[in-house]
């Protein structure tokens, strides 16, 4: 395999799902995810081992990976934001069936329909949503394509590891960023399979899996497990970037997605006018990058956040930050990517009128 | 003289001895055993893995001595078909599934799964109302019939003619196998055996979407002793889901 390719972020991640061992993609075709099935599909004859199938909707396209899961596949499929409902409840059932998935969610703009412009709005939904009957699963937040085959295997690695659901959250338009990816610094080995698959008991005493439980202390139990589950993934490597390019005291941007994107490009042409600014991307939304987050504000005076919802990541970390750091907000919301000029004379006119 | 005995009938293997769930004289219990029966006649039990649906079927796992999977609401041919692609021809999988569940929610699935013609065997329990939710109204549930959500009985008006979901699944190309029939008498009981195992067979040895819908009772929502529920759905359901052989791979559609 080659190893480098030029290729959107989409394409990246079904490039690294290939390259890590992943049997089998169930997609549905919806905007801003279905190149993500087209790659694949263009893959399926010359990869040995893989298969695509194209489900006649996102909910069954979910169940027959879960399917294929419980006899042994490694299996990915895709939703944008208006099937997160089906992710979640996927989440739900492969939580408790203890099955490894990878589900990459597009997110476009909403609620409703929407547009199928780029959106940060199911941050909350999937946060909040994966909880569903105390299910969880980690959510990563790669921007670039090359952050993307990384985190791709990072989420391999992570549902077979744990046994458990891992979702790739990407905005519609880091979904279409193009660049080379150079595929030889992820690091692929070989993940181990970590389950008996279900295929014909072959010998050995029956198996049987079911997530009905009707037994109130089995039920329990099973919560137990999770919550030990919960408690081995947060003690796995934090995910997030840190573009340290001032002082430990210089204002401090956080974003993730297109958001960090674009403060990285502000950040750069801010740094030629002599105001240098410092760049937390968490690379995960669940578990949150906490330590490194704290950390990173201990010094920091003045936070920016940005986002494209109606402030649903403020949501998200407000509870990590000290009342002694002054907050300021940047949100473009209906679609639109905030673009490097706004971002630096925000960032200029907040930092000029805070000092 | 010595005297050398046969054994014909005994416990079948597939079967556990778990005690069952089911409400007394309820047919999933004989639909339980013929599924076992099946099994031990095609000497399949270690190559097997079957799903099942929600409600009433959805302890099925506990009853059979082979590897399971349960699936969601409206999802067990989805769960079914992803088992079907990993495991292959290396192994058989059926799904045994309510009709509130597979023609209700499930009814898209049923349809593009037969329409894919996924290698599967799948047995519907058809009792006419959704047994485990507490006798609600089903796809299959007849004009007139009093169920938790009809009590005044289902009103043709508001909910139109039940159809027969089976003979929908004739005309799909890639379906290869597919009969109905009733399990309450013992000539019934022995045709369906061997329909069950016809469709295991089919699907063994040329990879078809096989489909048995099997019409039984339940005699807890009807509110009937088991008999008079039988002669009820007897008489109430006969020329609106007619007993037989529907299509054969052979013959292609017969009735
Ligand atoms: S509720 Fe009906 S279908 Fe369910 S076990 Fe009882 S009799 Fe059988």
């Amino acid at each position: 395999m080659e190893k480098k390719r030029l290729l959107k972020g989409t394409e990246s991640i079904g490039e690294s799902a290939i390259r890590s061992g992943c049997t089998a993609f169930y997609g549905y075709p919806v905007p801003t995810q279905s190149d993500l099935l087209e790659f694949l599909a263009g893959r399926e004859t010359e990869t040995p081992g893989f298969s695509v199938y194209q489900s006649e909707d996102p909910q069954s396209a979910f169940f027959m990976a879960y399917g294929a899961a419980a006899a042994g596949g490694r299996v990915m499929t895709a939703v944008n934001s208006i099937d997160v409902p089906d992710c979640i409840r996927a989440v739900s059932y492969f939580s408790a069936a203890d099955l490894p998935l990878v589900c990459v969610v597009i997110s476009q703009n909403g609620p409703g329909t929407g547009n199928i412009y780029p959106a940060q709005s199911d941050t909350l939904s999937l946060l909040g949503g994966t909880r569903l009957g105390d299910g969880f699963a980690p959510i990563l937040t790669p921007a670039t394509p090359s952050d993307m085959a990384a985190a791709t295997y990072r989420a391999f690695q992570l549902a077979e590891g744990h046994q458990m659901p891992v979702i790739i959250l990407v905005d519609a338009a880091c979904a279409q960023l193009v660049e080379t990816v150079d595929f030889s610094t992820v690091g692929y080995r070989e993940i181990p399979a970590r389950r008996t698959p279900i295929r014909g008991k072959r010998g050995n005493p029956k198996t049987s899996l079911t997530t009905l439980e009707l037994d109130i202390e089995k039920m329990a139990d099973r919560k137990a497990r999770l919550e030990a589950k919960k408690a081995a993934l947060l003690e796995e490597t934090p995910l997030f970037k840190m573009d340290d390019a001032g002082d430990d005291d210089a204002p401090l941007l956080v974003a993730f997605g297109i958001a960090a994107v674009q403060a990285r490009r502000a950040m750069d042409a801010l740094k030629g006018e002599g105001i240098a600014c410092r760049l937390f991307e968490p690379l995960a939304l669940f578990p949150f990058p906490e330590a490194a987050f704290r950390e990173a504000l201990e010094k920091a005076g003045r936070l920016f956040i940005l986002d494209m919802s109606d402030g649903q990541f403020d949501a998200v970390i407000e509870k990590y930050i000290p009342e002694s750091v002054s907050v300021f907000n940047f949100y473009t919301t209906g679609g639109a990517v905030p673009r490097v000029e706004q971002i630096q004379s925000w960032l200029q006119q907040e930092i000029a009128s805070s000092h | 003289m010595d005297l050398k005995f046969e054994q014909i009938a005994g416990f079948p293997k597939s079967l556990s001895e778990t005690p069952q769930h089911f409400c007394p004289g309820c047919t999933h219990g004989v639909n339980t055993r013929l599924l076992a029966e099946a099994i031990d006649a095609m000497q399949v039990s270690e190559t097997i893995v079957g799903v099942c649906g929600v409600g009433c079927s959805a302890l099925l796992p506990d009853y059979l001595d082979i590897d399971m999977v349960a699936a969601p609401p409206g999802q067990a041919l989805s769960v079914a078909s992803g088992l079907a692609h990993e495991i292959g021809d290396s192994g058989l999988v059926f799904a045994y599934v309510g009709e509130g569940d597979l023609y209700g929610r499930g009814m898209s699935t049923l349809m593009h799964t037969a329409i894919r013609g996924e290698a599967l065997s799948v047995f519907c329990a058809n009792n006419l109302n959704t047994g485990m939710s507490g006798g609600h109204m089903s796809p299959t549930s007849l004009v007139g019939q009093k169920t938790a959500s009809t009590p005044e009985g289902k009103s043709a008006v508001k909910y139109g003619i039940p159809i027969d979901f089976t003979r929908l699944l004739t005309d799909i190309p890639k379906t290869s196998f597919i009969a109905r029939f009733k399990g309450f008498t013992a000539g019934d009981i022995k045709k369906g055996r061997e329909y069950i195992k016809r469709s295991l067979l089919v699907q063994k040895y040329q990879r078809g979407f096989t489909f048995v819908e099997i019409l039984g009772i339940c005699p807890t929502n009807l509110e009937m002793p088991p008999t008079k529920a039988v002669q009820w759905v007897k008489a109430s359901t006969s020329g609106i889901y007619p007993s037989g052989i529907l299509k054969t791979p052979e013959m292609g559609r017969i009735q």
